[in-house]
């Protein structure tokens, strides 16, 4: 039955998640025009500008334009999927489409699972959808800058063989060895963490709602307080206790700068526990209420 | 072992004064129609959503053959709400695939057919359909399972006559023989000539469980006539 509740679940749910990453290329195609005014490439050759027969006005303040419509489109995106998979979830769980959901033979366990995992996942494609957009538009503004007769793998071919020459390598070794760093760790940790808050970010959303079914008037009203007071709480956690590690680590740092790293990867994994705790309990908590409390009015 | 559904002591309350259900026990048995019958408010649906595991019981207990409420029960039992379950905007067939999914007892075949007798295409939208259509699907849904225990509530509510019949017609010819059907309803000269058995609750409390042929030999009276003595204002 859980295979049959993830295939359903990921039927109803793909229509609109792959219209969002269809909507990012769009979006990513703004970036692209964005960055085909000519001021940009003002930046590296001041004479680009006086050469240029365009409306150049016009088309610098279209630019500037389509950038912040492209920087409002992302955030629309990345807030859309998050109110879609959680207006999904309380329309499927909590009102008339609940009934037949609650009627189904599975347990609350397995629906509330397959909920999580499908819309971490989504959360999770569609955040990946986001970082490309970003390094893609990071291309196209290199692209557009570089003075004229240069490409974008000119200059990477010209990053890498000043990388090399000037012994970067050595400088991210010796800031690795003297302050305690492991910049790849960091790199592969944030991807973890990445993938990680998809799901973590959903238990909570799920959370908030399930909580606020156990009002019996202004249920909506009380999941979104719900959900509020959570990050709250999450929050004052999480700043306790790096006050505490900071406060911990102070000293030592002064003393000795190795112990940066040592300081902010206890960090690091005290975020990592926290968020671990936290999803945990709210994860309880909508298998508790589902279970125990179910009041479908 | 004929015994299906057993109540016991059911209460329901959603504060100190708000009691929906009070200290309900009955047992229910194997191959009947029942009537649930009650005025409105009188806990007719609380006390459907329990056996449904939709409520939460506030005390008492229910089994349906033999056991708790849960995924093993909600297997054998085909239940009809009082509202719109099903997203409007799925095809029926698609519905009707979900069903075939999760019910192990659903028959496309049968479904398929009434769907045509009612020249419902099953390749439209819920939502372009009717509100009286809308029942009707969802009334084909559940009775083209086989299931234990069928548990319909108000299906006749908001249709005209000529629906009534046809979900009465429906719920006559498609309902598994050895099952129990719970009708509830307050259109009791509707469905009275289908019963075998009658519950009537007032304010959360039962008040009769008896059979349609003891009211008539017993009162002389119809179920609708003897429900109205019962429940005079």
């Amino acid at each position: 039955m859980l295979g049959k509740l993830i295939k359903n679940e990921w039927k109803n749910t793909y229509r609109i998640g792959c219209l969002m990453l269809i909507g990012l290329v769009g979006i990513t195609f703004l970036g692209w025009l964005a960055f085909q005014s000519p001021m940009w490439r003002q930046l590296s050759d001041e004479n680009y500008y006086y050469r240029s027969n365009f409306g150049v006005n016009v088309l610098n303040i279209a630019s500037v334009f389509t950038l912040l419509l492209y920087a409002m489109m992302l955030v629309a995106v990345s807030v859309g999927i998050i109110a879609f998979l959680g207006v999904r979830f309380y329309k499927t769980m909590y009102t008339d489409e609940g009934y037949l959901t609650h009627t189904l033979p599975v347990t609350e366990g397995q629906l509330l699972f397959t909920k999580t995992l499908i819309s971490g996942i989504w959360i999770l494609l569609i955040n990946i959808g986001i970082v490309l957009s970003v390094l893609l538009l990071m291309v196209f503004m290199i692209n557009a800058i570089l003075p004229a007769g240069y490409s974008f793998s000119d200059f990477w071919a010209e990053f890498w063989r000043a990388y090399e020459e000037q012994g970067m390598e050595e400088v991210f070794l010796l800031f690795e060895r003297e302050l305690g760093l492991n910049f790849r760790g960091y790199f592969v940790w944030s991807i973890f963490s990445m993938i990680f808050s998809a799901f973590t970010s959903m238990i909570t959303l799920f959370g908030a709602i399930s909580l606020g079914q156990l009002f019996t008037k202004h249920r909506v009203l009380m999941a979104i307080v719900s959900y509020i007071g959570v990050s709250m709480v999450k929050g004052i956690c999480s700043s306790v206790v790096e006050g505490i590690v900071t406060g911990a680590y102070a000293g030592s740092i002064n003393h000795n700068p190795s112990f940066l790293g040592s300081y902010i990867n206890t960090n690091m994994i005290i975020s990592l526990v926290l968020s671990i705790v936290f999803a945990a309990v709210l994860y309880l908590v909508s298998w508790l209420i589902n279970t125990r409390r179910l009041n479908m009015e | 072992m004929n015994e299906l559904v057993e109540l016991v002591g059911l209460t329901k309350s959603y504060d100190a004064r708000n009691v929906a259900v009070n200290n309900i026990t009955l047992t229910l048995p194997k191959g009947k129609i029942i009537g649930l019958l009650g005025p409105n408010g009188s806990g007719k649906t609380t006390l459907i959503k329990m056996m449904n595991g939709l409520l939460t019981p506030s005390q008492g207990s229910i089994k349906i053959n033999g056991q708790y409420v849960g995924t093993e029960t909600k297997a054998h039992v085909a239940y009809l709400p009082d509202r719109t379950y099903l997203s409007g905007g799925r095809k029926i067939s698609q519905i009707l695939d979900y069903f075939c999914d999760f019910y192990g007892d659903f028959s496309k075949e049968r479904a398929l057919e009434m769907l045509h007798n009612l020249n419902i295409d099953p390749s439209v939208k819920l939502k372009t359909l009717s509100k009286g259509n809308k029942e009707k699907v969802q009334l084909i849904l559940v009775m083209s399972r086989q299931a234990d225990l069928y548990v319909l509530d108000e299906p006749i509510a908001g249709v005209d006559p000529a629906a009534r019949d046809y979900i009465l017609r429906t719920i006559i010819n498609n309902y598994n023989p050895d099952a129990t059907v719970i009708i509830s309803t307050h259109l009791i000269g509707d469905i009275e000539q289908v019963l075998d058995e009658v519950i009537f609750m007032r304010y959360g409390h039962l008040v009769l469980y008896t059979s349609v042929d003891n009211i008539r030999e017993q009162h002389g009276k119809s179920v609708d006539a003897y429900f109205r003595e019962v429940f005079a204002c």
